[in-house]
């Protein structure tokens, strides 16, 4: 043994204390639990982080490569257990964790996921309902985002056909689950957009479990469907998956079935919707024509259609009565007349010079007829006509 | 069905509701009402007929060898 010690270079010192930490199986594959602190993502796309717990902390590094797999945002403060190996970085002189698998401590990393993207998407607004759209009251044609081989379409299909088959249904295959699935998703939303192709949309997939819906979680899909004109119906899994595709879309279905119910009407519903407006357009009918007849009749009960001469009687009545008083009225007038001329006769009479000759007087006119009222007016052998009360003598003057 | 099968259908539906509220109304002519029940009666058979005979059609988008997307028949076993 040599008690001179050797002397390393610096790098020969790490190198070799790495070879020691790397030669421990137990460093090799560690799970340590902690609280994230001073997490720093760089640009190269490695993560940088401590783990720390009441009296420590640890230096941990997660590659870019292993950081993709990463479902949740790690953020400060946030307890989870770093999954890898412990290892020295020889520039740094410093042992660290060679973090593989970073997981959320206490909820699955798919449940922490989750609601740290719902959180953001809500405080975005992209789950509000004013930007709802309204589905058509019955679509033309309906668009179904999901795989041809599930049950879903299956599901969705055998209930459009039984409630009404009259929309017409256009299929965009996509695959539901594993990595491409939800690039494929939205992609295939937007391409139902570009092109118009149908005015409601239906996206969704059968039941499975977190992992499998994960691609009705992803960001992609839910901009997909917030930007989406089309209505879009999210039907993913059963009743109580809920997804965050269910809280951007328009109406969120509890399965694909219920989707194809809240899609269009029933035509049983329609067929008894038909028979009502047909009863109510025949009773309806029925009182005009009833209230027609009883016009009707009313109208063939009045006199007027009963018994026509009745008019004629009627007036010829009026008309007697007019007569009659007709008649009375003038010989009231006759009789008015009558006595009227009686009484001015009786003054003529009254007033007639013939009344004074009976008294034994006589008017005197010369031979023109003129009266001779004075004794001046006369001279010898004139000629005067003396008129008594029964007839005239012929005189004359003698002077 | 077509597009404007489904588009006959709800304008059918629409004139039936409406020819009903005049029925209902009661301000139109006797004569204009047996009119509009007549056609009434017909848009309710020819609604009834579309529902009747119509079979579900659906198409699946599929990329020609030219990568061009084309509809396509898509066979479905819902038949029951």
């Amino acid at each position: 043994m040599n008690n001179t010690p050797s002397v390393y270079s610096v790098t020969q010192l790490n190198t070799l204390i790495k070879a020691a930490f790397d030669r421990v199986p137990a460093l090799q594959n560690v799970c340590v639990r902690g609280e994230l602190s001073n997490y720093k993502l760089y640009p190269s796309g490695h993560h940088y982080f401590s783990l720390k717990d009441a009296d420590s902390t640890l230096k941990c590094v997660l590659f870019k490569g292993s950081a993709s797999a990463l479902r949740f945002r790690p953020e400060n403060g946030l307890s989870v257990l770093a999954v890898g190996r412990v290892s020295v970085y020889p520039r740094d002189g410093a042992y660290q964790l060679y973090c593989t698998r970073l997981i959320p401590d206490g909820a699955g990393d798919l449940q922490l996921a989750f609601e740290q993207l719902k959180q953001r998407l809500e405080a975005q607004g992209m789950f509000s309902d004013s930007h709802k759209r309204s589905l058509p009251r019955i679509p033309h044609r309906i668009g179904i985002v999901t795989s041809p081989a599930g049950a879903a379409i299956h599901d969705v299909l055998r209930i459009l056909g039984k409630r009404f088959p009259l929309s017409k249904v256009i299929l965009l295959p996509v695959r539901v689950q594993g990595e491409a699935a939800a690039g494929e998703i939205a992609r295939a939303i937007g391409y139902a957009n570009q092109t118009h192709l149908c005015d409601l949309l239906i996206v969704g997939r059968g039941g499975g479990s977190m992992e499998d819906l994960w691609a009705f979680n992803e960001q992609i899909v839910a901009q997909a469907i917030f930007d989406s004109e089309i209505p879009v119906i999210s039907a993913v899994g059963h009743e109580p998956d809920v997804t965050i595709s269910d809280y951007v879309a328009d109406l969120r279905a509890a399965t694909p079935s219920n989707a194809a119910e809240l899609a269009v009407p029933d035509q049983v519903e329609l067929y008894a919707r038909l028979r009502a407006l047909e009863k109510a357009m025949a009773a309806a009918l029925r009182r005009q024509t009833a209230l027609a007849r009883a016009r009707l009749t009313a109208l063939n009960a009045s006199p007027a259609l009963h018994d026509p001469m009745a008019l004629i009687r009627e007036r010829r009545q009026t008309l007697d009565r007019m007569l009659d008083c007709l008649c009375s009225a003038q010989s009231g007038i006759v009789t008015g007349e009558r006595h009227r001329l009686t009484h001015l006769a009786a003054s003529l009479d009254a007033m007639s010079p013939l009344k004074v000759l009976s008294r034994g007087y006589a008017t005197v006119s010369d031979a023109s007829g003129s009266l001779v009222t004075s004794a001046a007016q006369t001279q010898s052998g004139m000629l005067l006509d003396v008129t008594f009360q029964d007839g005239t003598v012929r005189t004359k003057a003698m002077d | 069905m077509s597009k404007a099968k489904v588009q006959t259908f709800e304008a059918s539906m629409e004139r039936l509701e409406q020819i009903v509220h005049l029925l209902e109304d009661g301000s139109v002519s006797l004569e204009e009402a047996m009119k509009l029940f007549q056609e009434g009666t017909a848009l309710a058979a020819s609604c009834g007929k579309l529902l009747d005979q119509a079979e579900l059609e659906v198409l699946k988008l599929t990329r020609d060898s030219n990568g061009r997307i084309e509809e396509v028949p898509f066979a479905h076993e819902d038949a029951e």
